[in-house]
């Protein structure tokens, strides 16, 4: 009874303040876009006459009074309604649902290499901190953090594309002569395969790896310094030295550890994934991978405004979603988590 | 070990350096003497090896205008996509333009921009975060939220947000520098103020009749000083990160002036027919500035950890 109040105490509250903090991004959003900064303007240019501008300022509606504006823009975000492109001419909504699963996918992608890596380095360091494979791996990790992304990946083109000739060239996500799977998740590794349509997959596989393993290189280091740091932590704990004491093998002895330091490991990927979310835009701009952070450059570039607040708000809410379902998860699987918290 | 919140993490370079050695090896019985100097012996020599390397790009910053050879932005259009030679060192890019000297000019445009940047965050997040440490209350609360939400934004989908509402000029890029930054000071510092408040001479302190102000300044702050620090100099690989980032996506700093992101993208179409040398420079100037920093910024930690 009263674990089952603290949990919907614990819920509630976790609840409130991501809702708390997707109404301040809302805010802050709003704040920068209508009151420090004047997008039409921008999106008229210098020479545009009086009257230009106020039939755009009316047609925005940014003639009205700014507690109506803010009101209308709360109000549409509500119902989902993002605006429209003034470049397609198609509700924004619409154009994000369409990106969306090309970031998903490359997210993804991304995060699976880089667990492939991090998880089992980090954890053959800590058995031996300071030994040979941890320094190597710090190396990495200095390596991995410091290198910007887009170099990364401009350099992974120039290895595997141009010298090596086994990749295709950074443009998008299959085979010109490849035709698109028919859309069941948007992720084209995925329809390809409900579709049992082989080539497309293997296209799909080609252009999708390179941006992935950037991401893998670049994105997940912290994942494996967490590891590492969790584990060492954890071989230190008593509970190691106690089923060491009972003379357990030591392959038992670190598979205790592993399963302890899995919690923290598991928020850091739950966030580091909401984090790619809106982080790919670099490296999504290098491979001119059609998704969401592209969608923003480009509609940048044409002065179309509402796409880029509308990726945004999405990249934002689906960050803070993730984090919330982390959280909550975390504290479901690990009662250390719950101690802490009551 | 508990994880708790992790500040921004994957925004960028400082949560992994933050995490980075603050769990050294297990002490091992051996010879006092022997480790003593051997671990000195490292430490020292990479110490002053990444100091050396900030030095040198401080020195290329400097006198930029006397080492390079050629004026950085005139185009020779006898001369374009030359590979790497003699009288070019790191060949020259589609408009002739030199990019040995672009790169050694470049390091003045990113460096300028991230220092002012980062002394923007810091001079706005280190007061901010002590007098919400140690007074508490409504302000410490709204400015926490404040930091969290600003954490929780994607940085580079939020800058070409600011770009497209306020212009793409350079002094919005140096404000998004210090936006992004200064919730990380702002945090670091509320964390060293908060559990000294109920130090005893602290209450000494206030006994003695000192106000709130005079008491942080004088008693409260100086012990901030070491995270601080080594804050600093991660906060400005962070920096140039962003800096050459958004530029790269054309943002902040215009063309043709000699910018470390900008020169990369200039040469990133031209990657797969193997003209290289357009991105490649300028690419490990950002890698290995960011580097630099980044070990100071540890080196600096861990002197302050022990």
């Amino acid at each position: 009874m009263r674990s089952s109040s603290f949990w919907l105490v614990y819920l509630g509250r976790r609840v409130a303040a991501a809702l708390l903090a997707l109404f301040g991004v809302a805010l802050l959003v709003f704040v920068v876009t209508r009151l420090l900064g004047d997008p039409v303007n921008l999106i008229l240019g210098a020479r545009a006459t009086p009257e230009q501008i106020a039939a755009l300022r009316r047609e925005l509606g940014y003639d009205k009074p700014i507690v109506e504006q803010f009101l209308t823009y709360i109000g549409n975000l509500l119902q989902g309604d993002l605006g429209v492109s003034r470049y397609t001419q198609l509700p924004v909504t619409e154009e994000l649902a369409n990106r969306l699963p090309a970031t998903l996918e490359l997210a993804l992608a991304g995060l699976f290499l880089g667990l492939l890596w991090t998880v089992p380095l980090g954890v053959i360091a800590a058995t031996r901190p300071g030994g040979w494979v941890d320094r190597v791996s710090q190396a990495i990790v200095e390596f991995g953090v410091a290198i910007p992304s887009f170099f990364c990946g401009l350099l992974l083109v120039l290895l595997f594309t141009y010298l090596l000739g086994i990749t295709p060239p950074p443009v998008g996500r299959l085979d010109i002569g490849t035709a698109a799977p028919a859309r069941v998740t948007g992720l084209l590794t995925v329809d390809s395969l409900l579709a049992g349509d082989l080539r497309a997959f293997g296209s799909s596989l080609k252009y999708l790896a390179l941006p992935a393993i950037t991401l893998a290189l670049t994105s997940c280091p912290p994942i494996l310094q967490l590891t590492r740091n969790t584990m060492i932590g954890a071989l230190r704990s008593n509970y190691v030295r106690g089923a060491r004491s009972f003379g357990l093998p030591e392959r038992t002895v670190r598979w205790y550890a592993l399963k302890n330091s899995l919690v923290p490991v598991f928020t850091m990927t739950a966030m580091t994934f909401g984090f790619l979310i809106g982080g790919t835009v670099l490296v999504e701009t290098v491979f001119s991978w059609p998704g969401i952070g592209l969608y923003a450059v480009q509609s940048m570039q044409r002065f179309d405004y509402e796409p880029v607040l509308g990726v945004v708000l999405l990249a934002s809410a689906i960050y803070i979603l993730v984090y919330l379902i982390a959280d909550l998860v975390s504290m479901a699987i690990d009662p250390r988590v719950r101690e802490g918290a009551s | 070990m508990s994880v708790g919140r992790l500040e921004g993490a994957g925004q960028g370079p400082e949560i992994a350096l933050h995490t980075a050695d603050d769990l050294g090896p297990e002490p091992r019985p051996q010879g006092p003497r022997r480790g003593l100097r051997a671990r000195a012996g490292r430490a020292g020599f990479f110490l002053t090896g990444w100091w050396a390397l900030l030095l040198l790009f401080g020195l290329v910053a400097i006198f930029a205008p006397l080492i390079a050879p050629f004026d950085p932005v005139r185009a020779d259009l006898t001369a374009r996509l030359l590979p790497p030679s003699g009288t070019h060192l790191f060949g020259t890019d589609q408009n002739g333009m030199d990019v040995f000297s672009r790169v050694l000019w470049a390091t003045r445009t990113d460096f300028t921009i991230a220092f002012v940047g980062v002394a923007i965050s810091l001079a706005v997040g280190v007061p901010l975060g002590a007098a919400s440490g140690y007074l508490g209350g409504w302000l410490d609360e709204g400015l926490n939220r404040f930091a969290e939400i600003i954490q929780s934004i994607p940085l580079f989908l939020f800058a070409l947000m600011v770009f497209a509402a306020m212009g793409n000029n350079r002094t919005v890029l140096i404000g998004i520098v210090g936006f992004v930054n200064a919730p990380i000071f702002f945090k670091l510092t509320r964390a060293v103020v908060l559990p000294m408040k109920s130090l005893d001479y602290i209450a000494a302190a206030t006994c003695a009749g000192l106000r709130a102000p005079a008491i942080i300044v004088r008693h409260v702050l100086p012990n901030a000083l070491g995270p601080v620090a080594s804050q600093l100099s991660i906060s400005c690989a962070y920096a140039l990160q962003i800096v050459a980032g958004l530029s790269f996506l054309g943002l902040g700093v215009p063309v043709p002036e000699p910018e470390w992101g900008s020169m990369i993208q200039q040469g990133a179409g031209r990657i797969v027919d193997g003209d290289w040398w357009i991105s490649v420079f300028p690419g490990f100037a950002v890698l290995l500035a960011v580097m630099a920093f980044g070990g100071i910024g540890r080196q600096l930690a861990r002197a302050y950890d022990h």
